[in-house]
């Protein structure tokens, strides 16, 4: 398999509807997720975009999902093999051995995994991506900006400062007691206790501002860069959601990328369609050696005992 | 050609846990070209004495007969702001519910084991550059720091990236120790037996030289501070 090297996919999301990825809580209010930004000579907090919630999100989910329903393995995983696919696994048991060969098994049969890394049962495999924190397209942020964009130029007018980007949400939760119809649907509706009717309210990113993030893929093959790429457009055709309440609408975001580094080593650009293209063949090709490989990786207690 | 410098990265995000030795860098890096065993597998139980160590382009010195590499220690630039950041993660019980086998479903401890939801702290630093003083030969070190793109922990999630590598020479090498006031101030790690004529450390203890994290290097060492 020919190596591309290093590729870094620069992306410009839109918030669709208001980003509510949050830190905390202040009383009911929610504080929205914040970063320290040096600018002007003073330290500021300034609205960011977690690196593990978008890792997450963006590839990890997507990607994996994507792989339990192309293989037809939905319902029949056991918690471990979910555990790994879904969050990274985690180490069970010690060993002084590193299974070399379950490790290259893993690299064959599954790009997004050798992209990711992630834990076995008794060792570490690291993975090849870095993901960056989401930007807020701000003043504060624009010489940061402009280093990670690397020979893109950030348009020379100033951006706005990152309150104004900043607005609050409030909403009411209902009291089922309270409803219209209460008094036909529950029976000995008692108007003495205490009501669980709650208003809750918290900050927001408003729709229209722009985050800047990016991922970098560091020496990999381009069945990777498929990988990443493929997962990129599943998260985005399912809303490009980040962030709590995406139940009620909020965390839509709409990606746009760019892609540096896609050349192979003879200097022929790849292109990104090829390279998704390439991946799916991939996955179909490998379906029944990933799922071996997993159980191989992953044994339930009755397999074992065979 | 073997001279003294400066070495200073610039960094485009806040840096998150330590800076690294810059020896184990290098060490790390050219490992990684020469396809050596150690650069990828390299385990604490696998003796010192059968590490083979890539030749990395630092002059050596023999300091009260101990072999030390001319780097020091990672130096920060003014830290802006300090905070603390968490690093979540949790098995996500209501998405995986209908995804697991039936006889898999089951009730799940989340508060300890294998699937524990967790929130990591992690101490995460605003520093705009760090520097290393280095004795060795610019060209090597620089073909090997450039392919570097983050520094620090948690590099996966966007934290220690670095935006430009630069380069000053230096007339003298501050590399192992400065003289200040016709004292010598340390400026690298070494063990403690070493330093018997130098100020400005702590005594601890730790790893001496690269592998920092091998246990077999674990000594009564002496820490700039």
């Amino acid at each position: 398999m020919k190596q591309i090297g290093t590729v870094k996919i620069h992306m410009l999301s839109e918030a669709l509807s208001p980003i509510t990825h949050m830190m905390g809580v202040s009383g009911n209010e929610s504080i929205i997720n914040r970063e320290k930004v040096f600018h002007d000579g003073k330290v500021k907090d300034i609205p960011v975009l977690s690196g593990n919630a978008l890792r997450h999100k963006m590839i990890r989910e997507s990607g994996s999902m994507y792989l339990v329903d192309q293989l037809d393995m939905r319902g029949k995983l056991s918690i471990d093999q979910a555990n790994y696919m879904f969050t990274g696994g985690s180490l069970s048991e010690s060993s002084t051995n590193d299974n070399i060969p379950l490790i290259a098994d893993m690299q064959r049969f599954s790009p997004l995994f050798r992209l990711l890394g992630g834990s076995l049962k008794n060792q570490v495999v690291g993975g090849s991506l870095f993901v960056s924190r989401g930007l807020l397209c701000c003043e504060e942020n624009q010489d940061t900006i402009q280093k990670q964009i690397g020979d893109y130029k950030v348009p020379e007018k100033k951006l706005f400062p990152a309150q104004h980007f900043i607005d609050k949400y409030q909403y009411t939760r209902g009291e089922a007691g309270r409803m219209k119809d209460a008094p036909e649907m529950i029976k000995n509706i008692d108007d003495q206790v205490k009501t669980n009717l709650m208003i809750y309210n918290g900050e927001s990113v408003i729709s229209g501002s722009l985050f800047y993030h990016n991922l970098t893929l560091y020496n990999v093959s381009p069945l990777e860069v498929g990988a990443a790429l493929h997962s990129l457009e599943l998260w985005q055709n399912t809303g490009g959601i980040i962030g709590g309440s995406a139940r009620i609408g909020h965390g839509k975001l709409k990606t746009n990328y760019w892609i540096d580094g896609l050349m192979d080593w003879f200097g022929s650009e790849k292109d990104p369609g090829e390279l998704v293209k390439d991946y799916i063949s991939h996955v179909s090709r490998n379906a029944d050696n990933f799922k071996s490989w997993l159980k191989k990786a992953f044994p339930t207690k009755e397999e074992l005992l065979i | 050609m073997i001279k003294n410098w400066k070495i200073t990265v610039k960094l485009a995000s806040p840096l998150c846990g330590d800076a690294p030795q810059i020896d184990s860098l290098l060490e790390y890096e050219l490992a990684l070209r020469m396809g050596m065993k150690h650069s990828r597998k390299l385990t604490r139980n696998i003796p010192l004495s059968k590490i083979e160590r890539p030749p990395i382009p630092l002059a050596r010195r023999t300091i009260n007969g101990h072999n030390v590499y001319c780097c020091s220690n990672p130096i920060l630039g003014e830290t802006k702001a300090e905070w603390s950041d968490h690093q979540a993660k949790r098995f996500d019980t209501g998405l995986m519910a209908n995804i697991l086998h039936p006889t898999q479903r089951k009730k799940l401890l989340t508060s300890s084991g294998p699937y524990k939801a967790r929130f990591v702290p992690l101490r995460i630093r605003l520093v705009q550059k760090i520097s290393w003083f280095v004795r060795g030969d610019r060209k090597e070190i620089n073909k090997l720091l450039k392919k570097i793109i983050t520094l620090g922990h948690a590099r996966n999630i966007g934290y220690g990236v670095i935006s430009s590598w630069e380069y000053e020479e230096m007339e003298e090498d501050y590399s192992i120790f400065a003289m200040h006031q016709g004292k010598k101030i340390l400026m690298k790690t070494m063990e403690f037996e070493a330093v018997k004529n130098y100020y400005g450390f702590r005594h601890s203890y730790g790893g001496a030289f690269p592998p920092y994290w091998h246990p077999e290097t674990f000594k009564e060492i002496a820490i700039p501070c």
